[in-house]
């Protein structure tokens, strides 16, 4: 339903982002997950065309077959609401202070006529029901400051859901909110997604909450696709080097923190290069642990069984036989 | 909101006694005393004792501002030295049109700069941003009076569509009423939306970069309406605050633009009582004048109230943003 191909986004003279590859068949979860500057946002938000000005897109998006780079906002905004639904950060701000969230709700409803005019109250009501918000018809009544943040997210969710999108592309929903919180939003979202077969691209920095929702994840790290696959396989076997660090650096679920006290918290060495400071080769090269002389040169797509891909000339070792030539390779790693 | 009214009323009711005391107290630090300032330097010694009593200048200064302010209160602010009229009873008639010239000058700049600024911030990277910024560069640039002065030889003596002068009350004829404000209303309001547009404008520009207006476009409007619907309410918080700074500007202009244009108003009161040496009526006029900027005030801070719901449910402090 949404294949990129070839997508890059350079603001001046940097290249922000270069995808060669990324689909989401209808119905799927892909968790899109990397460091902040990696470029995760970027590459949603280009989806429906929400980038800064300066932003320069080329390549490929074909959202149901139909092109969106470049495509003018007046025909993007008959997609963006609509088809596409969007949750944003924080939910706060995505929220107009001065509009009763009832009313914010409702505008989605009347743009693209999805209801009769006259209906549109009393399908705002039944939108917050389904996002389970407590005696809707008076919560529609009041202003955002008035809610609670989980509340304020769900509002945002009923809003990005009420035209029945068959895609939702939700950026970091729960990391401005309570853990708590954070769970019950994880649960909504995987509810409404399968019972809509709705396809949700799920963008975080953290991997433990992208595990918890998405079926596949995508790892970036410098603007660049490192890995992707099915959730299990990415989680249970890593081949990437940034992606098995990124699962190192996690200190795990709440009931394991009894374990994980008193242990040094891992980090990875290093931060995101700042912008067009990258050296050739594979990005992660000056971070990596597990660095060869290749490294230097733009590492190869490796296609593996169940759509899991990567691009490392020394990957993490393996049981699973792998393509020839590469084995070799996985030998050499400490 | 009855929160906002109540803090509203109270914080209009303690500036209105301050201020009193500010007015009644300038005059009183005036080289020599009222008497002098009335009958002059040259005046006999006599006349000024007989001034002095007649006003009761020898009293403590308390009991002079009670005397003056418990006057005001009962409609009676003496009567004029020269004119021999009664201060209360011209001021009075003459307060529903200066009101109405600063009010109405208010609310025209206030809409004339919210639709402008918005427009221009929509704009801002094009050659219609840059249009609007030299044109109010250039309004602010033009003393109101200036501006006055051309209107009047373009409209009331080329075209002849406006009166040059006077004004007909609108209770009296509405149609003249509205004729003879016009002009007025305008070389006032042109001035002030000119100041006013820049700060819609850079206010505008940062509600354009708030998360709620990418929600709203990513609802599926268009930058352009989500500025116009989602930003307007929000830009115009911020106007509030501005439209408040500029109120004592306002009114002086209106004191300048009434003798323009030869409206009865307070502003011309203001001068004939000044050029007169009217101490009375000027320490009276200016008590009016100031409870006038209060009232405005006054305004201002219920449209906080109506304008954000933050506002009203934090009972009327209003965020520094």
């Amino acid at each position: 339903m949404l294949e990129i191909e070839d997508l890059n986004i350079s603001i001046g003279a940097h290249q922000i982002v270069s995808l060669e590859h990324l689909s989401i068949p209808a119905g799927r979860r892909l968790g899109l997950v990397g460091e902040s500057g990696s470029g995760k946002t970027m590459t949603a938000m280009s989806i429906i065309g929400l980038l800064p000005r300066e932003a320069v897109v080329t390549g490929s998006i074909k959202f149901s077959g139909v092109e969106m780079v470049n495509r003018p906002e007046r025909e993007l905004s008959n997609f963006r609401g609509s088809e596409i639904g969007t949750i944003f950060q924080d939910p706060l701000r995505a929220l107009n202070p001065t509009m009763r969230v009832g009313k914010q709700v409702g505008e989605a409803l009347r743009l693209h006529n999805t209801v009769p005019n006259k209906g549109v109250k009393q399908r705002t009501v039944e939108l917050l029901d389904q996002v389970q918000l407590p005696d809707s018809a008076a919560l529609a009544r009041r202003y955002p400051h008035q809610l609670s943040g989980g509340q304020q997210q769900r509002v945002l969710i009923a809003m990005a859901i009420a035209c029945n999108p068959k895609l939702l592309i939700a950026d970091e929903p729960t990391t401005a909110l309570d853990v708590t919180v954070q769970k019950e939003i994880l649960e909504l979202l995987a509810r409404l997604s399968a019972e809509r077969g709705m396809a949700v691209l799920f963008v975080s920095h953290d991997l433990g909450v992208i595990q918890s929702i998405s079926d596949h994840v995508a790892v970036l790290y410098g603007g660049s696709l490192v890995e992707t696959g099915p959730t299990d396989q990415i989680v249970g076997s890593p081949r990437h080097r940034y992606t098995e660090a990124l699962i190192n650096v996690n200190p795990g679920h709440p009931e394991d923190i009894a374990a994980s006290l008193g242990k040094p918290l891992i980090t990875i060495k290093g931060s995101v290069p700042p912008l067009g400071a990258f050296l050739s080769g594979c990005r992660f090269r000056g971070r990596c642990p597990h660095e060869v002389d290749t490294c230097a040169t733009e590492p190869p797509i490796t296609e593996m069984p169940d759509a899991h891909s990567f691009k490392c000339w020394n990957p993490v070792p393996t049981t699973i036989s792998l393509a020839p030539g590469e084995a070799g390779l996985a030998k050499e790693s400490p | 909101m009855f929160r906002v009214v109540v803090r509203a009323i109270s914080s209009l009711l303690v500036s209105a006694f301050m201020g009193s005391i500010v007015v009644f107290l300038l005059l009183r630090m005036l080289k020599g005393d009222v008497a002098t300032v009335i009958l002059g330097q040259t005046a006999t010694r006599e006349a000024l004792d007989a001034l002095r009593d007649e006003m009761g200048l020898d009293a403590p200064l308390v009991q002079q501002y009670w005397n003056w302010i418990s006057g005001v209160f009962r409609g009676d602010m003496g009567t004029s030295y020269a004119a021999e009229f009664d201060i209360a009873h011209e001021i009075w008639v003459r307060v529903p049109l200066t009101f109405t010239l600063a009010f109405a000058s208010l609310i025209l700049s206030a809409l004339v700069a919210l639709l402008v600024g918005t427009f221009s911030a929509i704009h801002a990277k094009d050659w219609r941003g840059t249009w609007v910024d030299i044109l109010s560069q250039i309004g602010i640039a033009v003393p109101s009076f200036w501006l006055g002065l051309l209107m009047v030889t373009l409209f009331a003596v080329r075209l002849g569509w406006l009166p040059a002068g006077g004004y007909v009350p609108l209770t009296e004829n509405f149609i003249d009423g509205v004729k003879s404000l016009t002009m007025p209303v305008m070389a006032l309001a042109i001035p002030l939306s000119a100041v006013l547009v820049r700060y819609v404008r850079s206010g505008m520009l940062e509600v354009l970069d708030e998360d709620f207006i990418r929600t709203a476009q990513a609802k599926g409007l268009t930058l352009r309406r989500a500025a116009w619907r989602h930003g307007i309410r929000n830009a115009s918080i911020p106007l509030v605050t501005v439209t408040i700074l500029q109120l004592g500007s306002l009114l002086a202009g209106a004191v300048v633009i009434e003798n323009v244009f030869t409206l009865p108003g307070l502003g011309r009161m203001l001068v004939v009582a000044v050029g007169g040496r009217e101490a009375l009526s000027v320490q009276s006029l200016t008590l009016v004048l100031m409870l006038m900027i209060l009232t405005l005030n006054f305004l201002m801070d219920i449209a906080y109230g109506l304008l954000d719901p933050r506002i009203r449910d934090s009972g009327g402090s209003v965020p520094i943003a």
